[in-house]
């Protein structure tokens, strides 16, 4: 091997290494991975949808709002297939309605999810969300079915019990 | 002594470059993978496709590891030990210096970080580590051990990953390009290009009614024609190349639906003229041919078996191992061409005949 191509070789090394010692940066934490996948591609829901959860995880919950409803504009797309714009619309609907719930506005988010739910009675994280809803309105029995719904449908859901004495 | 040399320098240069992993979190599904590792596997977990993912995570838990770090420390580790075996393969086709070209391509390139850095990358790093060892296995003389070999690297492959499946492929294309076994014009060729075959499909059977016949939401969530599926995932292929040649758009969700009908074909066009090329110059270049042929036949059931997404980084490590291997041999063949003496016109000197002593 001559030494101009061991050079270039030496050179195109470190240039990778560097690269990759940023790219694992990026992959420390789920905002940092989201926020680089919304820049890289700011059309697609997914990386609006996943920013948006980073976002509430670290308590922005007004920019959480912003990238939730980004994701539901950008669902609409006919490029998608049907599938992925059934998701995503019915992912950024729940979401924005949680994030509602949160900030106190929770007869707008019951009215979202109720919507979500009569789009698709099997999405389970709308059902367990309204589930949540209802047990934070004090009317936690009402939540029972959605919750038990929920676990059938998606076994990673945790336990739902309502403490007694509540209605 | 300079080849181990340099090998310890890219494993450490590998470790510096990763360094950052050992603050990292779970990020994005890694909680849903490493759910494996807080509950026994049944026999079911074990036996389907990546089967030896899950039960590498189980191990983890029952040995008491906590939080992420030893997770992503695993991942590290997969890492380097493809990047050892790819070095003993691709020794055997290059000379030690251009090995060395194609291990260090494999170990930094930044193509690769989300398999390393994404803990549920795993499935790709032991696919490739049993597709990389059932070629190798089979790299010295052809014997029944050596078939022994090469068949349990495929099936530690396919419980990386189902799509470890390809490296029995990937072994008929050594055959054929670089040993230029005759398959179908010697009973003994035809007999090992049939018993492969054989083993194939008896492995892609079980594959194929876990992951699609079976699995309920790969029908619900895989819609697209399979024309519009197949042209989609050539404009894939060439976006992630280019990142290969130039990583600066590398993303954990890249945006391929945007293109139209046309460039598409024109992608489609480009890879199909790649491996018409490759195959022209397999006598000169065989360790390029194979290289090329290694990232179209491990690509291969991304094209003809319809998903949910199209490609992304961490399912193209397998594949661009063909592409490190291609890229040191063209390096090679270049760097003859640059270095080879130029041939000057000399002039032809006419001696006269030796003057015959004898009477």
């Amino acid at each position: 091997m001559s030494r101009p191509v061991i050079a270039v070789v030496l050179c195109a090394w470190c240039a990778l290494g560097t690269t990759t010692y940023m790219r694992s940066r990026v992959w420390q934490s789920d905002f940092a991975l989201w926020r680089d996948a919304a820049d890289k591609a700011p059309q697609k829901p997914r990386p609006w949808i996943n920013l948006a959860l980073a976002l509430e995880q670290a308590g922005d919950l007004d920019q959480a709002m912003r990238a939730h409803q980004t994701a539901l504009a950008l669902s609409f797309q006919p490029r998608l297939t049907e599938y992925q714009q059934r998701f995503s619309a019915l992912a950024s609907e729940t979401n924005i309605a949680r994030v509602l719930a949160i900030t106190g506005q929770e007869t707008a988010a019951k009215r979202m999810l109720d919507d979500v739910i009569t789009k698709a009675p099997l999405f389970a994280h709308a059902r367990w969300n309204r589930a949540v809803l209802l047990a934070r309105l004090g009317r936690c029995e009402d939540g029972l079915p959605d919750a038990q719904l929920a676990k059938q449908l998606d076994a990673s859901f945790q336990e739902f019990a309502c403490a007694p004495g509540s209605r | 002594m300079r080849t181990r040399l340099t090998l310890i320098a890219l494993i450490v240069a590998t470790l510096v470059a990763y360094a950052p992993v050992r603050y990292a979190g779970l990020v994005y599904e890694d909680g849903v993978y490493m759910s494996f590792a807080q509950r026994p596997l049944t026999f079911e977990d074990l036996a389907q496709p990546r089967g030896l993912t899950a039960l590498s995570f189980r191990v983890q838990g029952v040995l008491g590891a906590v939080g992420p770090q030893p997770y992503h420390a695993v991942n590290v580790a997969c890492h380097l030990l493809v990047g050892l075996i790819f070095f003993g393969l691709a020794r055997t086709l290059l000379p030690v210096p251009y090995a060395l070209v194609a291990v260090g391509l494999y170990f930094l390139h930044p193509i690769n970080t989300e398999a390393v850095a994404y803990i549920a990358g795993r499935a790709e790093l032991i696919a490739a580590m049993g597709t990389v060892a059932a070629v190798w296995a089979l790299a010295g003389p052809a014997t029944w051990m050596a078939a022994g070999l090469a068949f349990l690297a495929t099936v530690i492959a396919i419980g990386g990953k189902e799509t470890g499946l390809m490296a029995l492929g990937l072994i008929g294309l050594y055959a054929v390009v670089i040993r230029r076994v005759p398959v179908l014009r010697t009973w003994r060729g035809a007999g090992w290009a049939l018993g492969g075959l054989a083993t194939f499909v008896v492995l892609a059977l079980p594959i194929l009614q876990t992951r699609i016949l079976g699995a309920i939401e790969y029908l619900l969530m895989t819609e697209r024609t399979p024309v519009r599926y197949a042209l989609t995932q050539a404009y894939a292929v060439v976006v992630l190349l280019g990142n290969a040649l130039w990583p600066s758009g590398l993303t954990v969700d890249h945006d391929y639906e945007f293109l139209t009908r046309g460039w598409a074909l024109v992608c489609l066009g480009l890879l199909a003229a790649g491996l018409v090329a490759a195959w022209w110059i397999r006598r000169r270049a065989p360790v390029v041919t194979f290289g090329i042929g290694w990232v179209a036949i491990a690509l291969l059931p991304r094209f003809v078996v319809p998903q949910s997404e199209h490609l992304n980084e961490p399912q193209i490590v397998t594949a661009f191992l063909g592409l490190w291997l291609a890229s040191a041999a063209g390096l090679m063949h270049l760097n003859a061409f640059v270095t080879a003496a130029p041939k000057e016109a000399v002039w032809d000197a006419v001696s006269p005949p030796p003057v015959s002593s004898s009477p």
